[in-house]
């Protein structure tokens, strides 16, 4: 008898924790919108930098001055 | 005695899951939604006959004036005064009655039942703060309109008015497959951009190279020698023809890139594409010159073509890459705008739960003052590509295009600094116990509600 009822409360206690674990998995939103957001303007900020790098005409700069040189 | 112990385990278990449910599935209250806002509405009545006619005029009052969409600024503020001025029992029945305009445009949204359901929630809540947390809550609710405010007064801005929210904030829609191939494209001109770019160097090289045996030959009319010199011709000419080309391929990426950016708008991408066009046949003429030319003289006189089409279109390209890169940061702006409201929003649900938001308010306002640097600069840098493109002095041009992307720098180094914040507000609201507001989904029929009160008088006629 004291061994079924043993039994018994380990199979609440584990039920008990299987619906704890079912309701943070339920508390934990799939998607964030507003974290959406926050990575939506993050991916806006490397946007700008990878367009700034190349748009960049420094590379060009050194054109003029190697054309002058091309004399000989 | 089995039996009932099995039964126990088993009702403990259901119990449980019961309480895994997420209120907003099952609610916290028993009982029909109409009951519901029956008794809410009646409480409203009740509360404005107790104190008068004259109360309820008053709230019609402050959101009619709020309405005023158009109105100059300070009449605005104005009108957002009257709600500040309205004791703790208007404004909470001014809240109630928000929130029951939400309610019926609840019938809008794909969960509609669970639309209602928040609604009750935050009614009953409203209904329970004490007058410090309505205070508190009031407080907040001014800094949503005027956040609400700012964002409709945003729609007409001359700069940023062409983000459109219907559109995820882009200036223009391109097609999903229009795109792909634009970026794709980009993603080649880009490729080509180097190869160009190595072959310039490989042929400058090669060029100094032959250019220093061709000063060894000085003197020197032996057969290698006079080789060497008809040598040096070739790659002299093959130096300026990847210099030609590599001037081009950026021109193409620049105009690759134009093609696949949704920041800007049709027309400012017609226009700009239209110039480098321009700018690539002007380099096209210019490449002709060199493989025309034969001997010394020629190709001297072809590398100063060169130079002189790269001088003209050097600094109109200057004005039109900072255009572009104006576009995406304008693009990050209006998003931070829109994301301004959104957080006023969170922070309304969190006092309306009796959360204390003043820490995060500071947070937030220190986040709005950076948006705020960010888009002036912003601005600023505008106007001076503006004047660079309009000026006829090609170093009035110059210096104003480098002005103009000094500016745009700045924005992002304020846009930089209002990340950083967001991601410190983010965090103290999830501290604060706001993760759930956070996260919760858009309310769009509360969005709408809250949207009318800022609405213009035309749109509101035509909507009543």
């Amino acid at each position: 008898m004291i061994k079924m009822m043993k039994n018994i409360i380990l199979m609440a206690l584990l039920l008990s924790i299987v619906a704890i674990g079912c309701q943070k998995q339920a508390a934990s939103p799939v998607t964030a919108p507003e974290a959406t957001d926050a990575s939506a303007i993050e991916s806006g900020m490397s946007d700008i930098d990878s367009v700034n790098a190349d748009l960049n005409t420094q590379e060009l700069d050194s054109i003029e001055s190697d054309l002058d040189k091309i004399d000989w | 005695m089995k039996r009932t112990f099995a039964y126990l385990v088993i009702s403990l278990f259901l119990l449980s899951i019961v309480s895994a449910q997420p209120d907003s599935v099952l609610g916290r209250t028993g009982g029909s939604l109409s009951d519901d806002m029956k008794q809410v509405r009646a409480e409203v009545k009740d509360n404005i006959q107790e104190k008068g006619l004259d109360i309820k005029e008053q709230i019609k009052e402050g959101v009619k004036a709020v309405k005023e969409g158009d109105m100059p600024k300070e009449d605005k503020i104005k009108n957002i005064q009257q709600v500040r001025e309205m004791n703790m029992e208007e404004f909470r029945n001014f809240q109630k009655e928000q929130l029951q305009t939400a309610a019926g445009k609840c019938n809008k949204e794909i969960n509609s039942e669970l639309c209602q359901k928040n609604i009750q929630e935050r009614l009953k809540l409203v209904g329970k703060l004490s007058e410090k947390g309505l205070n508190s809550l009031q407080k907040v609710e001014e800094r949503k309109l005027e956040k609400l405010n700012e964002l409709k007064e945003l729609k007409n801005d001359p700069n940023l008015g062409k983000y459109k929210e219907n559109q995820e904030f882009k200036a223009r829609q391109i097609t999903k497959e229009k795109l792909q191939n634009a970026k794709e494209k980009y993603k080649e001109s880009k490729e080509k951009y180097i190869e160009a770019r190595n072959r310039y160097n490989e042929s400058q090289q090669k060029f100094n190279e032959v250019k220093a045996r061709v000063k060894e030959c000085e003197g020197n009319e032996d057969a290698e020698c006079n080789q060497v010199r008809e040598e040096i011709k070739e790659n002299a000419k093959e130096f300026l023809l990847n210099t030609a080309g590599n001037i081009l391929e950026h021109l193409n990426k620049v105009k690759a890139n134009v093609e696949s950016n949704e920041d800007l708008s049709e027309e400012e991408a017609k226009e700009i594409i239209a110039d480098v066009d321009l700018m690539i046949s002007e380099i096209e003429d210019a490449k002709s010159v060199i493989e025309s030319s034969e001997d010394k003289e020629q190709i001297i006189e072809a590398s100063k073509t060169i130079k002189k089409a790269w001088l003209r279109i050097k600094e109109r390209l200057a004005v039109q890459t900072g255009k572009i890169t104006a576009s995406k940061i304008g693009g990050v702006i209006i998003k931070v705008k829109s994301l301004e409201a959104k957080l006023e929003r969170v922070l309304s649900r969190m006092e309306e739960q009796s959360i204390d938001t003043t820490s995060i308010q500071s947070l937030v306002d220190e986040f709005n003052a950076k948006t705020d640097e960010a888009k002036l600069s912003y601005e600023q840098a505008l106007d001076k590509f503006k004047e660079a493109a309009a000026s006829d002095d090609l170093e009035t041009s110059k210096t104003l295009a480098k002005e103009g992307h000094n500016l745009l720098k700045e924005a992002q180094n304020s846009l930089q600094g209002s990340q950083k914040l967001l991601r410190s507000i983010l965090l103290n609201i999830k501290q604060a116990g706001g993760e759930d507001e956070l996260n919760a989904p858009e309310d769009q029929a509360e969005q709408e509600a809250a949207s009318d009160l800022t609405t213009e008088p035309a749109e509101a006629e035509a909507s009543a």
